[in-house]
């Protein structure tokens, strides 16, 4: 089954603390008046301008088996082949925030805004987070008629040991062009603020694996770590689920050369 | 205070309009336009890079500073080309070929402008030759090469072919940037310098430069 909608650009609103985090600005600093200001600014610019859309398609094991296995440059060592074999349901599935607030950015920069620039792009990349955790929990709810227990997680080509050109197979199987997003051959989605993958729903328990692989040395994201975390600790399952392990954009606090 | 002790402190302030007053105020006085960039607008600078690097201010300062230097520097530029001072040194920046993450690049070339420098910025999607090739025509001594992705990576490998079979790989020096590379990568490539970060890269291609 293939499905496609958009969403409220309020639905995927990152709070302000993400915000301030992705441009670096630690937890514990109470940003100045100034800041706060660009931030709201650009908040408001986000919701103007950001016309978010998803589209989703039911995948199963053995069609996403060919899917993943791409051009055969995935780690051997791997944890998603472990975990989408024991999935009760899978789906691909891609998002855009839309190609309407990397214009304003680039515009914004061109007209020396340089810090609502910025601020704007940390508002949209969180965003683009809070659209998969938006993703994940649309499908989790989708599947609780005849899966009440499945646990639904996303993974994205480029992490977890699955290579960056599973997103050709992935785009031919979804066909996100419908709703704007394409790949180059570098395998770069445009708009930038875009993330594709697999959801993998099932007992909770499936996506834990011990994260020690050859490729987590060089991961920068390590959010992993943290979607475990939540797992083993079901009380906290109400609270948003934070995660980055999607292709978005620069992370100001890993690099700032991106 | 000092008139240009003023201007680096409103820079430091993010206050574009009062550099940009304080600056032609400056050049009224008779203030010579070098001057006036060295101790007003880079020394201002200099404070802000220095704040950003031991994470007393964040990046939002740093691009409000920037700002509030291109309003001073604005002024000054056209004199200082007539005088024929650029500035502490050329460089050519761009995101490479196949990529389109321009954000960093953005951020690195705002910090380097800051600190004195002329930048060529080429944008984004950039081909190897191109980087060399305005190298060469714009006399610039420094490469900047950004990537956000693995697969797009390996141009920066090219540039630093091409620059080596023209024998320029002394006189035309290549830093890289972006979040998957690194130290390791940057001399396994053959260039010259990684840079972690926006303020590492202006003191990485101080180095370069040996300014």
């Amino acid at each position: 089954m293939r499905q496609s909608s958009l969403f409220n650009p309020t639905e995927i609103l990152p709070n302000e603390k993400d915000i301030l985090k992705h441009q670096g600005i630690p937890e514990e600093h109470t940003p100045s008046t100034r800041i706060q200001n660009i931030l709201s600014e650009a908040i408001i610019l986000f919701i103007g301008e950001a016309k978010p859309q998803w589209i989703r398609a039911q995948v199963s094991r053995s069609e996403f088996k060919a899917i993943y296995l791409g051009a055969g440059e995935n780690f051997i060592e791997n944890p998603l082949e472990n975990i989408y074999s024991q999935a009760s349901n899978l789906a691909l599935f891609a998002l855009t925030v839309g190609l309407e607030i990397s214009n304003k950015i680039e515009n914004l920069f061109q007209q020396k805004e340089y810090a609502l620039a910025a601020m704007l792009d940390s508002v949209a990349s969180t965003a683009a987070e809070n659209a998969v955790a938006r993703c994940e929990k649309l499908y989790e709810e989708s599947l609780q008629e005849t899966d009440e227990t499945a646990t639904v997680l996303a993974y994205s080509p480029g992490y977890c040991g699955w290579h960056i050109s599973g997103q050709k197979n992935l785009f031919d199987y979804l066909k996100p062009e419908q709703i704007g997003i394409t790949i180059n051959n570098h395998f770069l989605m445009t708009p930038l603020k875009s993330v594709s993958g697999l959801l993998v729903a099932g007992p909770p328990k499936i996506h834990l694996f011990k994260n020690n692989f050859d490729f987590c040395r060089s991961c920068t994201d390590k959010s992993c770590t943290e979607r475990m975390w939540k797992i083993n600790h079901p009380e906290e399952k109400n609270s948003e689920i934070r995660r980055t392990n999607g292709i978005t954009t620069a992370d100001f606090s890993q690099s700032s050369a991106g | 205070m000092e008139l240009l002790l003023q201007i680096s402190a409103s820079l430091q302030q993010g206050d574009d309009s009062k550099v940009h007053e304080l600056t032609s105020l400056a050049l009224q006085q008779g203030h010579a336009p070098e001057k006036i960039l060295s101790d007003g607008l880079i020394a201002g600078m200099d404070i802000i890079g220095k704040q950003f690097r031991h994470h007393e201010i964040f990046l939002p300062d740093v691009l409000m500073a920037a700002k509030a230097m291109n309003a001073g520097l604005d002024l000054l530029k056209p004199l200082l080309q007539e005088s024929g001072q650029i500035g502490l040194g050329k460089i050519v920046i761009g995101t490479v070929s196949g990529d389109l993450h321009d954000l960093g690049k953005n951020l690195v070339t705002i910090m380097l402008k800051g600190a004195g420098f002329e930048v060529i910025d080429l944008g984004k999607d950039v081909k190897p030759s191109t980087f060399v090739d305005t190298a060469i025509s714009e006399n610039a001594t420094v490469i900047g090469m950004s990537a956000l992705l693995t697969t797009t990576m390996p141009v920066m490998k090219s540039v630093v072919e091409i620059l080596h079979e023209r024998g320029l790989a002394n006189s035309i020096k290549t830093i890289i940037g972006g979040a998957p590379l690194s130290d390791e990568y940057a001399r396994e490539i053959g260039a010259d310098a990684y840079a972690y970060d926006a303020a590492n890269a202006v003191v990485k291609i101080k180095e370069l430069m040996g300014v």
